[in-house]
């Protein structure tokens, strides 16, 4: 799916969908969730794995995990990726990092991984694919 | 010649063989076959302080310290049963004195007809200055191999930190980026447009920096650059963005930019805009102000070329040799800018790719290209 | 020695293990510190006709698979043992003779308690369970002249070097050896060496002579500096039923020096 951000704006509008996204620099998870919320989803934030945890236990309509990697807590990014993949299988998994990329036993089953900085056309376009499968 | 032959054995005849053996420049010993000593010259007598009649009877191992007895019995004598000769062997006598005296020592054995050691001769060598040079030598591997394992538990150490502090200076880096891109959203007066223009300008040259500075710090540990090759995605934008950036750091600077990329390209997108920032960087740095800096990025079949050129006065043929160099900040006169690593790390992110980082520079204008062959494939 | 047969077990290849002779039981020869299996030249071949004979190089020496040479399972003479018991295991032993020279003597005894239905004889040529003194146990040597051995082997391996290339050395005097015989005698790795040098010199394996089901000899020499009569004494008093030959001959290493004294006395044992 491509295109400017407004007409997916209006796919997501239809269906909102909700995204968790996690990023404990402060910042950058605004940024984030601006990208995501001008494309017309619904976002839930949470500045490490534990609050992540703490969010989708009380919560049942996340549809997607946007995490970064490299937090502080009692777990990283592809710790919780795979604990969400193990107790709700059915939401789906981006992982983002300064890195350069993630071995292939760190990233999840169906998981994608995008590197930092993101432009607002590559996320946009990340959560739609994976959306879609 | 033959005429000599009777003179020369009469000659040999008149040796005096005794005389020989006592007073060589050797130590000579011979004794049984089980070791015992049973005849000794005077050389050695006078090295060991021993009268020949003190030695008479004595075991040869007696004469050494505890280690070389050791030694005797388990190397020495097993190598003269089985190969009837050791030599090279490196003891100490032990004098009358009590001291040690270094030797070296040859040993070869005669044997009875049936096989058995009828008796052994020993040459004895001083080697007291050889055996000095030879701990020094011991002392020095030694001390190399001790500092080879402290160096590379530095190494792990120095590589840890840069990875720390990579990640550490880039966090706040990316947080201040993320934050002008929100604001840049946002309804601003034109001076605060222009302000967050500035912080971007910053951030970007920022980012630049540290890249630089941690790939030349992990290249000196002997890392070098390493690459992550992605065919998948695209190299134009990447070229773009860095272009963007770069415009927005230098707003009255004029950048022109010709892309022709067939892609895929099998590179490492990332380094690819590194190379390019740090070459555009440098040709805004020290090019013509008035004059603009061109960009042309093509394929040609399989070979990716990019090049930038800028205006202004040419480098020198003996700065052109030392462009690469880390470190190299320029001809000096006007004050330079930076740690004089960019060029040195586009050179090198050329090398890793397997390609080559040239200049051309006259009068008209000055060209940095990139050339690398593609992977075909098939 | 007559021709080898090549088999196929690892563990023969690595301790470069050679079969010969014909019998019914084996009998396993065992070298000690600072040589390897061509020590034992003059002695085995006279039980060629009654034995199968198996000779074999401790890792890190004479032909041995050097690059097996792991410093932790080594650093004790437990590892040895390891070995000589794969090697025992691989060829089929049972009920059979272990004969073993100076340190090997220990590893011998380690391996019976180890397996013990492998040998049922123990042939042990000048033992020492501990080569340094500890109170009233006489070992025979201070902690310090065993420093001073392992720094003097140092010096000694400066100037051999693996790089030295073996030279086939003519016996124009025992021509019945042949020109089998190359200077790789005694030569092994200098590092491997100091490291087997301290394990045997180090090691304090009087805990290690418990009483065994199999039967023991004991050979001993005179004047032999580094298994002395006290200590053959001492491995005697240690293993109840264990018999002790005083041997015609002195220094360390009588299968070398005085070969017929110890064939006659084996014999008679086995």
């Amino acid at each position: 799916m491509t295109g400017r951000a407004g007409e997916d704006r209006g796919v997501a509008a239809i269906r909102k969908i909700t995204i968790l996204v996690v990023e404990d620099e402060t910042l950058v998870r605004m940024l984030g969730t601006d990208m995501l919320e001008t494309a017309g989803f619904i976002v839930r934030e949470a500045g490490d794995a534990d609050e992540a945890i703490a969010i989708l236990s009380a919560e049942d309509d996340i549809a997607l995990l946007f995490s970064d990697i490299d937090m502080p807590g009692s777990m990283d990014g592809v710790g919780l990726a795979k604990l969400v993949h193990i107790r709700w299988p059915a939401i789906r998994l981006l992982l983002t990092s300064g890195r350069q990329s993630l071995s292939p036993e760190q990233l999840p089953e169906a998981g994608q991984f995008m590197r930092k900085p993101w432009t607002e056309s590559a996320l946009i376009g990340n959560v739609n694919s994976l959306l879609a499968a | 010649m033959s005429e000599d032959k009777p003179a020369l054995i009469a000659e040999a005849a008149a040796v005096d063989y005794e005389d020989l053996f006592e007073t060589a420049p050797c130590g000579y010993l011979s004794t049984d076959g089980n070791g015992r000593i049973l005849r000794a010259n005077r050389t050695f007598s006078d090295w060991t302080g021993f009268g020949g009649d003190l030695l008479a009877g004595r075991h040869f191992a007696d004469l050494l310290p505890i280690a070389g007895k050791i030694f005797y019995e388990t190397h020495f004598a097993p190598m003269l049963h089985v190969q009837s000769a050791f030599n090279e062997v490196a003891l100490d006598i032990v004098t009358a004195d009590g001291r040690h005296l270094p030797v070296l020592v040859n040993a070869a054995v005669r044997r009875d007809g049936d096989g058995s050691i009828a008796s052994i001769r020993i040459t004895l060598f001083k080697s007291t200055s050889r055996r000095a040079y030879e701990r020094g030598l011991i002392a020095q591997r030694d001390t190399a191999e001790a500092n080879i394992l402290v160096e590379r538990e530095d190494g792990e150490l120095r590589e840890q930190f840069i990875a720390v502090l990579g990640h550490d200076l880039r966090n706040p880096l990316a947080a201040i980026a993320s934050g002008v891109r929100l604001l840049d959203s946002e309804v601003l007066s034109e001076r605060s447009r222009k302000i967050l223009t500035l912080i971007d300008g910053s951030v970007v040259r920022a980012a630049g920096l540290i890249d630089n500075v941690l790939d030349f710090a992990r290249g000196r540990l002997g890392g070098g650059i390493t690459l992550q090759r992605e065919a998948r995605e695209p190299l134009e934008p990447v070229l773009r963005q860095v272009v963007a950036e770069l415009r927005a750091i230098a707003p009255d600077r004029t950048v022109d930019s010709i892309y022709n990329l067939a892609e895929p390209i099998d590179c490492d997108r990332v380094r690819i805009g590194q190379l390019v920032s740090n070459l555009l960087g440098n040709a805004l740095t020290h090019g013509a102000r008035n004059e603009p800096v061109r960009l042309n990025a093509q394929t040609h079949g399989c070979v990716l070329t990019i090049s930038i050129a800028n205006g202004g006065p040419p480098i020198s043929e003996a700065a052109r040799a030392r462009l690469f160099q880390p470190f190299y900040r320029g001809d000096g006169g006007v004050r330079e800018q930076g740690l004089g690593l960019g060029l040195h790390i586009a050179s090198e992110i050329a090398r890793a790719h397997g390609g080559t980082l040239e200049v051309r520079s006259d009068a008209a204008e000055t060209v940095f290209t990139f050339t690398m062959t593609l992977m075909q494939e098939v | 020695m007559p021709a080898t047969k090549a088999l196929p077990d690892p563990i023969v290849a690595r301790l470069n293990a050679r079969v010969s002779g014909t019998g019914e039981r084996f009998m396993l020869f065992a070298h000690g510190f600072g040589c390897d299996q061509a020590m034992w030249r003059y002695v085995a071949p006279a039980f060629e006709a009654d034995f199968r004979v198996v000779l074999f190089d401790y890792v890190g020496a004479g032909g041995s698979d050097l690059a097996a040479y792991d410093p932790q399972k080594y650093a004790s003479l437990d590892g040895y043992a390891e070995d000589v018991v794969e090697l025992s295991r691989a060829l089929g032993l049972t009920d059979a003779i272990f004969v073993g020279h100076s340190v090997s003597a220990l590893v011998g005894l380690i391996a019976a308690r180890k397996a013990p239905e492998l040998f049922s004889t123990l042939v042990l040529v000048g033992p020492s369970p501990c080569y340094i003194d500890d109170g009233d146990y006489r070992g025979g040597f201070s902690r310090t002249q065993i420093d001073e051995l392992l720094e003097f082997l140092d010096i000694n391996h400066v100037g051999w070097s693996q790089a030295m290339a073996p030279v086939i050395m003519g016996n124009a005097d025992r021509p019945e050896l042949g020109e089998e015989l190359t200077s790789s005698f005694c030569r092994t790795d200098p590092d491997i060496a100091k490291r087997f040098a301290r394990t045997t010199f180090l090691s304090d394996s009087r805990a290690d002579l418990v009483p065994v089901d199999a039967r023991v000899l004991i050979l001993q020499c005179r004047d032999d500096v580094i298994a002395p009569e006290s200590v053959g004494a001492y491995v005697q008093a240690a293993l109840p039923g264990s018999e002790l030959v005083l041997l015609d001959a002195t220094g360390h290493c009588p299968n070398l020096s005085a070969p017929a004294e110890t064939i006659a006395a084996i014999k008679a044992f086995v």
